[in-house]
């Protein structure tokens, strides 16, 4: 490697050494609510009997998404326990709701935002061609380096990479409503905060939910890779397999990664079918 | 790795008592990794000379590239895409392809930067090889249309990060299955786009050439390629540009690189380094992205 002449890295780390030492406490109440609200959800999931969460899981997803879904669920499930791997799974279901949460707090209110205002819209649009340009890693060393290791930086950096499509999507599903429609409420005397609750966001809903569900899988692809900076659960695992070269650990958590994404694919994609007038 | 759980609430009653089934499920999955271990094991044995043949053609296929990429002086290889950003995607793209290629040089990571260039392009070009052929089979074919869009389906939900297992599993640690996983994760989006643009060729335009008595290899060649180019180099840069994400990510299974400095660099917390190599992944996605776009464009306006 050549010596640098210049790095800005050396800038940021300076920065960074400042913020921790004048600005701590915003940092900590975010990394501390994001991990209360992780261990919450873990906990919650992890207190009932395995059996008994598979079975509301399978129900809900048959409630959801139709039998086949269901029946997915459930052998899906049942092969995440028997392999020894439902805290594991457990633990990413959590990973993933959280920062899906966190991230659709931001996304669909800006959202809507951009699609109303297009001032927001021409700021918001550079922004996200921006974040889906960069790879997924790259996420990580910010969140890592302002939060330490474990899973408040996981959760922080999958929030923020799982932003773009579901904000794009409300946009897009805001701005596509018939104006016709809007007319309505008009003349109907709708004031504007009306139309825009009554309305349009109801009209909005599959496009909506699609976002949703681009998140969703956005997330758990992310909450994986995060296994990397410790967060733990199944990409915790899948990097115990890859870098101790335990082959069977690491196919094993690989598959109920493939399970999990399956099933949550399957329930999310089956809410958008529900939404959408043209199909029911 | 996973901290006791549950600490505060009582002991559960027998029947509730996942602990009871843990013994259980510890001995399934220990049966599970052996035969996982077992199989991979035969299967490597039998068809050792099969896989060190691929890896060997693999590496040396990227040394190949990386050499290209190493070789000339740093200033001409950013004289070349700078004049490449030009061409494709305007005056601005091109003044931030010098600065931002002279950024990665001055911070240090020259070889890095140059190194994960070669793992992109190699699985791509891989990777495009395949999926081109594959892709204009589907665009004229129904059935294999319909069995492609299934396999991609499922390629595209998985995670990429899976990948990375069975490619270890058979090719070991190091380059080769870096770029074999980087490989199948840029497939999709490449059979795709090419299927779709061969689809859209408008009918018409194939008659003409039949008319004139264009034998079928030439109404492919001379007909339906170019016409279908724009949507093939939109795939293009969806590979490219998944290609990175990925060559990123296998520095932690011993591919060099970018990766490999940022995993390191995260590890003993040097926050410099990590933001530096950051930087540079950033500098180079946003170049491979513009560029390749910009030849989309390029392509439907020539075509107009």
């Amino acid at each position: 490697m050549e010596t640098p002449v210049f790095s800005i890295g050396a800038y940021i780390s300076l920065l960074v050494d400042w913020l921790n030492v004048n600005a701590g406490l915003p940092f900590d109440l975010l990394s501390s609510t994001m991990e209360g609200a992780v261990k919450f959800l873990e906990t919650l999931l992890l207190w009932p009997h395995a059996f008994a969460v598979m079975a509301l899981f399978s129900l809900l997803a048959w409630r959801i998404a139709g039998l086949r879904t269901g029946a997915i669920t459930f052998f899906g499930l049942l092969f995440c326990f028997a392999m020894d791997l439902w805290k594991a799974t457990m633990l990413t279901t959590a990973l993933v709701a959280v920062s899906t949460t966190a991230a659709l707090m931001v996304a669909i209110p800006l959202g809507i935002w951009s699609a109303i205002n297009p001032t927001v819209d021409r700021i918001t649009r550079p922004v996200m061609d921006l974040m889906q340009t960069l790879p997924p890693w790259v996420y990580l060393i910010p969140a890592v380096i302002l939060f330490s290791l474990g899973r408040a930086p996981a959760v922080i950096a999958t929030a923020v990479f799982a932003i773009p499509p579901a904000l794009r999507l409300t946009a897009l599903g805001i701005r596509e409503v018939p104006a016709d429609q809007m007319e309505v409420g008009k003349a109907f005397g709708a004031a504007p905060s009306q139309v825009i609750w009554k309305i349009q966001i109801p009209a909005a809903m599959p496009s909506i939910m699609a976002g949703v569900n681009q998140c969703i899988m956005m997330s758990l692809a992310m909450v994986v890779l995060a296994g990397l900076i410790g967060a733990g659960g199944l990409g915790g695992e899948v990097v115990r397999g890859l870098t101790r070269m335990m082959i069977g650990v690491g196919v094993r958590s690989g598959l109920a990664i493939v399970i999990l994404a399956i099933i949550f694919d399957r329930v999310t994609q089956g809410m958008v079918a529900r939404t959408d007038p043209a199909a029911s | 790795m996973m901290a006791p759980l549950c600490r505060g609430h009582p002991p559960e009653p027998a029947f509730f008592n996942t602990k009871g089934n843990a013994m259980n499920t510890k001995s399934l999955a220990a049966g599970f990794d052996n035969a996982v271990e077992t199989g991979v094991e035969t299967v490597s044995i039998t068809f050792d000379t099969l896989f060190n043949q691929i890896s060997d053609v693999i590496e040396l296929a990227l040394t190949g590239i990386e050499q290209i990429f190493l070789f000339p002086p740093f200033y001409l290889f950013i004289a070349v895409f700078s004049i490449l950003a030009w061409i494709t995607a305007g005056r601005a793209m091109a003044a931030f392809t010098l600065v931002g290629f002279m950024l990665c040089y001055a911070m240090g990571l020259w070889n890095e930067t140059m190194i994960t260039m070669a793992l992109v392009i190699t699985s791509v070009i891989f990777t495009l090889a395949l999926a081109i052929p594959l892709g204009v089979t589907a665009g004229s074919n129904r059935k294999v249309s319909d069995i492609t869009r299934v396999l991609m389906d499922f390629l595209q939900t998985m995670p990429p990060y899976v990948y990375l297992i069975p490619a270890i599993a058979i090719l070991g640690f190091g380059a080769s299955p870096a770029i074999v996983a980087t490989a199948i994760i840029a497939f999709a989006p490449a059979v795709r786009l090419t299927a779709l643009g061969i689809r859209h060729v408008p009918a018409e335009q194939v008659e003409v050439g039949k008319a004139f008595g264009a034998s079928p290899a030439q109404a492919l060649f001379k007909i339906k390629l170019p016409a279908a180019l724009p949507s093939i180099m939109a795939g293009v840069n969806q590979s490219l540009m998944l290609a990175l994400s990925m060559a990123v990510i296998a520095g932690i299974i011993g591919a060099g690189g970018l990766g490999k400095e940022v995993y390191r660099a995260i590890r003993v917390l040097d926050v410099g380094k990590a933001f530096d190599a950051g930087i540079c992944i950033v500098i180079l996605a946003i170049i491979l992205d513009r560029i390749s776009q910009g030849a989309v464009t390029l392509l439907k306006t020539k075509g107009k």
